[in-house]
């Protein structure tokens, strides 16, 4: 029966072809309409995760600066507000976090050092660097956009003030040892670096070397030879090079959590805690971020675009329904005679009810095909040609208008149907 | 089937006492069937005839199931149908009652072979059976060639034999036929009685047909006269009075 039904309502909507695609419009325009802004809300979530990602989703950032309350005039003594966090505070941390933190991230920028090594001629063989004072679990929060080509990173016992030991880029062994990582991994390297006023030659072991990874279009050096790239030594030795050697100065660190934490919540408590870590009396305030904050924020954007899509759609799937209801009450009275003829050969009201549904569902599911179709392939366009993402389908929501269209087809068939079902066969076989 | 259970020489239709009325309880109350007695045995080709108004209509309505009398009994093939739910007719219709119609009904959109399709359709028959036993009848109302056209590529009296082939789709107890030739020329229409007379000639049909062509009911076994809601004539009819009237010209303009 439900075969004959659907053959039936195929062979009345081509007999009527301009009116049913009329009819779908509404239908058409709202699942169109609806899956265009989800496949490029999709694809933008999806590239908005891609690029977060490479940041680090389960990082959280903390900062300490300078109280708002904080005046400062030429009496205040500019040595006691300076913000950071110290040795205490940071083992306080690590005592009471423990198994929430992967690994603690401390980061001190250096100068520029200009590398070389002896027995080569300085002219032609060197190399240009930034300084960067790393502690070993730098290596595990960065993981995601550092890559170790050979070698190792700092050992705990490394990572001292009078440990000289270094990683280097590829373009430095480039550029120092012919491209040969395994003659550059253990060979003595010549810094000439330039901490604030003064100027320091030093020299350092090569322990590791790392893939650098250029910035695309950033490149502001004259030639690949002279692109500047990071030196990672040990954080206190860099710190021990500094014109405040005896500080272990820390305004800032970076904590990677381990899987499964709340990153929202914790970054929530850890701010809380270095807070009350600071005291009641402090000059100073703590802030902690996470890169989840952004994605957060975007998914609520993207929220709020799909809840003004939904509502778009929504609206017009009301029309197009609406729209179909009343070809169907259309279609039914042009078809009196038919419905009296059919009921005096023996058709049930619900049988000639499930006809009519039948051919509701079947006007919007078409309609809602057409609609998915046109939707993917506008959404498609939007990626591809003005925002030049790569595409993702949103197939919750092709899924889900399938769903609809069937629904709008029965919620709106329903009522002309079975007015159709219970029409007198004597008045409908006298219907002219 | 029901058939075979009941005995050949009880009636196919008996009514006892049918009353109609319209607007029950209020001023403009009107009975249109006063008490009507009336059996209708098996393989009797029987005509009801009446003027406009005279309540045959309304009498058709009620033997085929579409209507439900006011008052009185009414036995299909021995089953009273007066308690009959909505489905139990429409079943009952499907299977016992094959209407045929002046303005023939058929279903515009579809073949003749899926019009004659329908009641078997309505009477669950899985598809490749439908579609033989459909040819069989277009066989034997002679439309075997035109079966996959549609309606509108018919001729009228072509689509009253297809009309007809549908009516005996489920083999029912009784063919209903108002007006069959009321829309056909002379010569057409006198094809079609020709088809009613071989159906109860060959095929041993059971046929009620309703007119208001005296011509036409002269020439069936039978002829029942409604006036005024009321049997005023119920006659057997000889041989030779329904061959005179078969074969008398242009008896069956109107």
């Amino acid at each position: 029966m439900l075969r004959e039904n659907i053959v039936l309502a195929f062979t009345s909507l081509a007999a009527n072809r301009l009116r049913s695609l009329l009819t779908m419009l509404g239908i058409i325009i709202g699942i169109a309409s609806v899956i265009a802004i989800m496949t490029v809300g999709n694809s933008q979530t999806a590239e908005n995760e891609r690029q977060l990602s490479m940041f680090g989703v389960n990082q959280i950032d903390c900062y300490m600066w300078l109280a708002d309350n904080v005046q400062i005039d030429e009496n205040t003594d500019m040595a006691s507000l300076t913000p950071e966090f110290t040795p205490e505070m940071m083992n306080h941390v690590v005592s009471t976090y423990g198994d929430r933190i992967e690994a603690i991230s401390a980061t001190k920028w250096g100068g520029s050092a200009t590398a070389t090594v002896s027995g080569k001629d300085p002219e032609k063989y060197y190399a240009s660097g930034n300084m960067v004072g790393v502690n070993p679990g730098w290596f595990t929060v960065n993981a995601g956009n550092f890559s170790l080509i050979d070698g190792r990173i700092f050992t705990e016992k490394e990572a001292q003030a009078d440990s000289y030991t270094i990683i280097v880029s590829d373009k430095l062994v480039n550029n120092l040892f012919d491209g040969d990582v395994s003659r550059a991994l253990g060979s003595r390297l010549d810094l000439n670096y330039f901490s604030g006023e003064s100027q320091l030659l030093l020299g350092y072991t090569i322990i590791g070397v790392y893939r650098y990874q250029g910035y695309g279009g950033m490149m502001d050096a004259s030639s690949e030879k002279d692109i500047s790239t990071e030196l990672y030594v040990p954080y206190r030795n860099l710190i021990s090079l500094s014109e405040q050697p005896d500080q272990e100065k820390l305004n800032s660190f970076t904590v990677s959590v381990t899987p499964g934490t709340d990153v929202i919540g914790f970054t929530q408590e850890l701010s809380a805690f270095l807070t009350s870590e600071l005291g009641p009396d402090t000059k100073f305030q703590v802030s902690c971020y996470n890169n989840e904050e952004w994605i957060e924020e975007s998914n609520n954007q993207m929220r709020q675009q799909v809840m003004t899509t939904t509502l778009i759609g929504a609206i017009a799937l009301l029309v197009g329904g609406i729209g179909v209801m009343n070809i169907m009450t259309v279609s039914i009275t042009e078809r009196t005679k038919e419905i009296g003829t059919r009921k005096a050969l023996g058709a049930r009201d619900r049988e000639i009810r499930m006809q009519f549904i039948t051919e509701a569902i079947l006007i919007s599911l078409i309609g809602g095909l057409i609609g998915i179709v046109t939707g993917i392939l506008m959404g498609v366009v939007i990626c591809k040609a003005v925002q030049h993402i790569p595409v993702v389908l949103s197939v919750g929501s092709i899924a889900g208008s399938f769903l609809v269209s069937f629904a709008v087809g029965v919620f709106f068939g329903y009522y002309p149907a079975n007015r159709a079902a219970r029409m007198d066969p004597i008045e409908a076989l006298r219907y002219e | 089937m029901i058939l075979d259970e009941i005995s050949l020489s009880s009636p196919v239709i008996r009514l006892e006492k049918i009353f109609k009325r319209f607007y029950i309880g209020t001023e403009n109350e009107l009975e249109v069937l006063h008490g009507i007695d009336l059996e209708i045995r098996e393989k009797e080709f029987t005509s009801i005839v009446g003027e406009s108004g005279s309540g045959k209509s309304t009498l058709m309505n009620i033997i085929g199931l579409l209507d439900h009398q006011t008052e009185g009994s009414y036995s299909l093939n021995g089953m009273d149908v007066s308690d009959m739910s909505a489905d139990d007719l429409a079943r009952m219709r499907n299977q016992e009652i094959g209407f045929v119609f002046q303005t023939y009904n058929l279903i515009p959109r579809m073949s003749a072979l899926k019009n004659v399709e329908i009641p078997l359709m309505y009477a669950h028959i899985p598809p490749a059976e439908r579609t033989e036993r459909a040819q069989e009848l277009l066989e034997l109302v002679g439309m075997k060639e035109r079966m996959n056209h549609r309606p509108d590529e018919l001729s009228g009296g072509q689509k009253q034999r297809v009309a007809i082939a549908r009516a005996m789709a489920n083999n029912p107890s009784i063919i209903l036929a108002d007006e069959p030739t009321g829309a056909l020329d002379s010569v057409t229409g006198r094809t079609v009685m020709d088809l009613f007379h071989q159906l109860h000639e060959e095929q041993g049909k059971t046929i009620l047909l309703i007119t208001h062509s005296m011509p036409l009911a002269l020439e069936t076994e039978r002829m029942i006269t409604l006036a005024d809601g009321r049997i005023i004539q119920d006659r057997q009819q000889t041989e030779e009075e329904q061959l005179a009237a078969r074969q008398a010209p242009g008896k069956s303009d109107h």
